[in-house]
């Protein structure tokens, strides 16, 4: 039925992932999953205002603290420099090669034209506009905290 | 040389010791919309079944594997800035990279056109 409006094509999982990560929005079991707070995922959003300082929740005390104090990493966007894409898995670095994070999400966004990414860096570097450096096939490729997301949201919260 | 295809989905033509090697109208297919190619550096020396490049497209990153030994001597600059010509084009003008072969026979246990495409039939 839908398939009859000449505006609607099928699509599949790779087209539904590029649009997601240009969104901004996690894929749970990558960007998030058991070991990842909503404080460092940057969804305090998802937290009722009340609770946010009253707790009573499962796992308030570690978010009720990195909500005051900050976390130790955070979930950011990156643009590589290049058109070389970053995978999941992909290091994150500094410019002196120390790791300070993963790529959790990445690929090509066809909406900017060119590879998007976001993953988890400490927190000293996930101010938008910082410098990194991404290992990819061993190779150190440059690339920068973007602010997410990386095209305009369509829909309504 | 008639053009001879890889179980890997590359193709080889052959001028003089001079091979020129891109990947297959199929690969493209599989692959879907190509985004980026990594090609090797020239001088470089690629094995027969090595990775010689790396394709990536929407959906994964791939490895092209040479199809012979030898030293890259040159590589498809067009390729950088315009991946996507790996899909328009892939058996011709999206070529990779040409190698100096190092040795001929190990073209004879290549696939001709019609044992390529039987081959994919059982793909």
């Amino acid at each position: 039925l839908l398939l009859a409006d000449p505006e609607v094509k099928p699509i599949g999982l790779g087209a539904r992932d590029s649009l997601r990560l240009e969104a901004g929005l996690c894929l749970y079991g990558h960007d998030i999953d058991e070991t990842t707070s909503p404080v460092e995922a940057d969804l305090v959003w998802s937290i009722g205002k009340k609770r946010r300082t009253a707790g009573g929740f499962i796992g308030e005390k570690r978010v009720l603290a990195e909500i005051a104090s900050g976390p130790k990493r955070k979930r950011v966007g990156i643009k590589p420099e290049g058109r070389a894409p970053a995978r999941e898995g992909t290091v994150i670095t500094d410019d002196s090669g120390k790791q300070i994070g993963i790529v959790t999400s990445g690929g090509f966004g066809p909406t900017v034209n060119g590879p998007v990414a976001m993953g988890y860096v400490e927190a000293a570097y996930a101010a938008p506009g910082t410098k990194l450096s991404l290992i990819v096939r061993d190779k150190s490729l440059p690339a920068t905290v973007a602010p997410l997301p990386f095209a305009p949201h369509h829909y309504k919260r | 040389m008639t053009k001879r295809y890889t179980k890997d989905h590359e193709w080889i033509t052959l001028d003089g010791e001079i091979a020129t090697i891109g990947i297959t109208n199929h690969a493209q297919e599989q692959l879907g919309d190509v985004v980026f190619v990594e090609l090797p550096k020239i001088g470089k020396a690629v094995s027969k079944g090595g990775e010689a490049a790396v394709v990536e497209s929407v959906k994964a990153a791939s490895e092209v594997y040479a199809p012979v030994s030898g030293e890259v001597v040159e590589v498809n600059g067009d390729l950088e800035g315009d991946p996507a010509l790996v899909n328009r084009d892939a058996e011709a003008g999206a070529w990779f990279m040409k190698v100096k072969l190092k040795d001929k026979g190990e073209l004879d246990d290549l696939m001709d056109k019609a044992a390529y495409d039987t081959f994919l039939a059982t793909l």
